[in-house]
């Protein structure tokens, strides 16, 4: 069974009217994506079970709220897990030590595997950013990685180029700015 | 100490603020200050939302993790126990409270949506969408009064009622709360439960789909002289979109935070 966007927004629809069997089908197909996500983030396999839990529960009890226009529901649910892990890694403190390489988590010995229907949908979720990203000079690009897949930190990222925190953020904005420009004009090409 | 400057901060600020918020790197009390503007103003949440779109291309499609059999234990025993829980047979304000009877009222209104398909929705053309929107009002006992579909194709709001008590004289009015201002517009004056239907002008419909809620209130006869409802609630219902006529669907907030 092919598992589309239109098929997870049915199945978000059915958790707001309080369908369990709907809520695990969600579970079943993308939770070791979105755990992943998480694990991404903590760097901790214990704690990203349970940002996803907490994230399901908050996938059942704001079903209702979902806009399918405003957000692809992969998205959504992507970005709950996201600020659910942001906010344990607040809690935590968990700073790690070692920022060798954004690769380091990808490499790790848990069990990582390829997730089909998931990827079904992120192919059909790929977006101008990706693009855009290549035209920034490699430490602007890395930075923008390594705070939105791994949950790093200005400081963070500024350890791992030997600079400074507020020279991150000049990195980040002025990124940021381009980028912007770069996407809306892929975007009114296309529209 | 970050400070926003309201309502004067320029757009690329709000855009790199917003992407920053995204990406985890605003942290401490700028994420709390950033997240109260969220909350109150649109530009703020369609940037998160553009940038919450974007990122999320930085994915990868490849890798997954599974997690561990008891989490799925554990979200269903939490979802589970509002259910298990027996309101107090005394405490009005709990059953006002959606939490409480959203899940057998949506059950219900999904129920009376197969009767209304039967009844009313199939004699319309074929290729129309059922049913975009659909509230149960409730009254504070938690007894269904009216159950309010909408249709975007024909810009109608079909009424199912139960029964409505109101004194000699008064007329209902139907007001939608909106998701977006909290403010209460009325949708129509309602002098019987005979009425099955309601033909919603755009702005009527404008404002059913931007509803957060419905609310029927016993008025005046001819409607509240003061365009707001009266204290006298019959009844009110959460609006539930049904997801299959989601792209037609233009306003109100998908918030993750």
């Amino acid at each position: 069974m092919s598992f589309e966007n239109e098929e997870l927004t049915d199945l978000i629809a059915r958790c707001a009217i309080k369908d369990q069997n709907a809520l695990k089908q969600i579970y079943e197909k993308t939770s070791p994506f979105l755990n992943h996500v998480a694990f991404k983030i903590l760097r901790s396999e214990e704690l990203s079970n349970e940002v996803l839990q907490e994230a399901f529960i908050q996938i059942w009890s704001k079903a209702g709220e979902y806009r399918p226009h405003i957000a692809k529901p992969l998205t959504w649910m992507t970005s709950i897990v996201r600020y659910r892990a942001l906010d344990k890694l607040s809690v935590e403190k968990k700073h790690w030590d070692n920022l060798d390489d954004s690769s380091d988590t990808d490499t790790l010995e848990f069990d990582l595997a390829e997730g089909p229907e998931v990827s079904t949908i992120l192919q059909q979720e790929q977006t101008f950013l990706v693009e855009c990203l290549q035209t920034l000079n490699d430490r602007m690009n890395e930075s923008f990685r390594l705070a939105y897949l791994h949950g790093h930190s200005r400081e963070d990222i500024a350890e791992k180029f030997q600079t400074n925190a507020n020279t991150v953020k000049s990195w980040l904005r002025r990124g940021v700015e381009k980028i912007k420009k770069c996407i809306d004009g892929k975007m009114a090409i296309n529209h | 100490m970050y400070r926003w400057k309201d309502g004067d901060k320029p757009l690329e600020e709000v855009q790199v603020d917003a992407f920053e918020f995204v990406a985890g790197t605003l942290r401490g009390p700028e994420r709390a200050e950033f997240e109260q503007q969220y909350k109150n103003r649109d530009d703020v949440q369609k940037a998160v939302q553009f940038w919450e779109q974007q990122l999320f291309g930085l994915q990868k499609t490849q890798q997954t993790l599974e997690p561990k059999p008891e989490t799925w234990n554990n979200i269903t025993r939490a979802i589970s126990q509002p259910a298990e829980k027996t309101p107090s047979a005394t405490d009005n304000k709990q059953r006002w409270n959606p939490m409480l009877w959203l899940p057998w009222a949506l059950t219900a209104a999904l129920f009376l949506f197969v009767i209304f398909g039967k009844d009313t929705v199939n004699t319309l053309p074929v290729e129309q969408n059922p049913a975009d929107y659909v509230a149960v009002l409730t009254n504070h006992e938690g007894g269904v009064q009216l159950t309010a579909l909408t249709t975007n194709s024909s810009k109608k709001m079909w009424l199912k009622w139960e029964t409505v008590d109101i004194a000699d004289g008064k007329d209902m009015q139907l007001w939608a709360i909106s998701r977006s201002d909290g403010q209460t517009r009325s949708i129509a004056v309602l002098n019987n439960t005979e009425s099955s239907h309601l033909t919603l002008s755009e702005a009527n419909w404008r404002l059913v789909k931007d509803a957060h809620e419905l609310i029927l209130t016993e008025e005046e006869s001819g409607g509240s002289p003061l365009d707001e409802p009266s204290d006298a609630i019959l009844a009110k219902g959460i609006c539930v979109r049904f997801a299959s006529s989601a792209q037609q669907m233009e306003s109100t907030s998908g918030s993750t935070i």
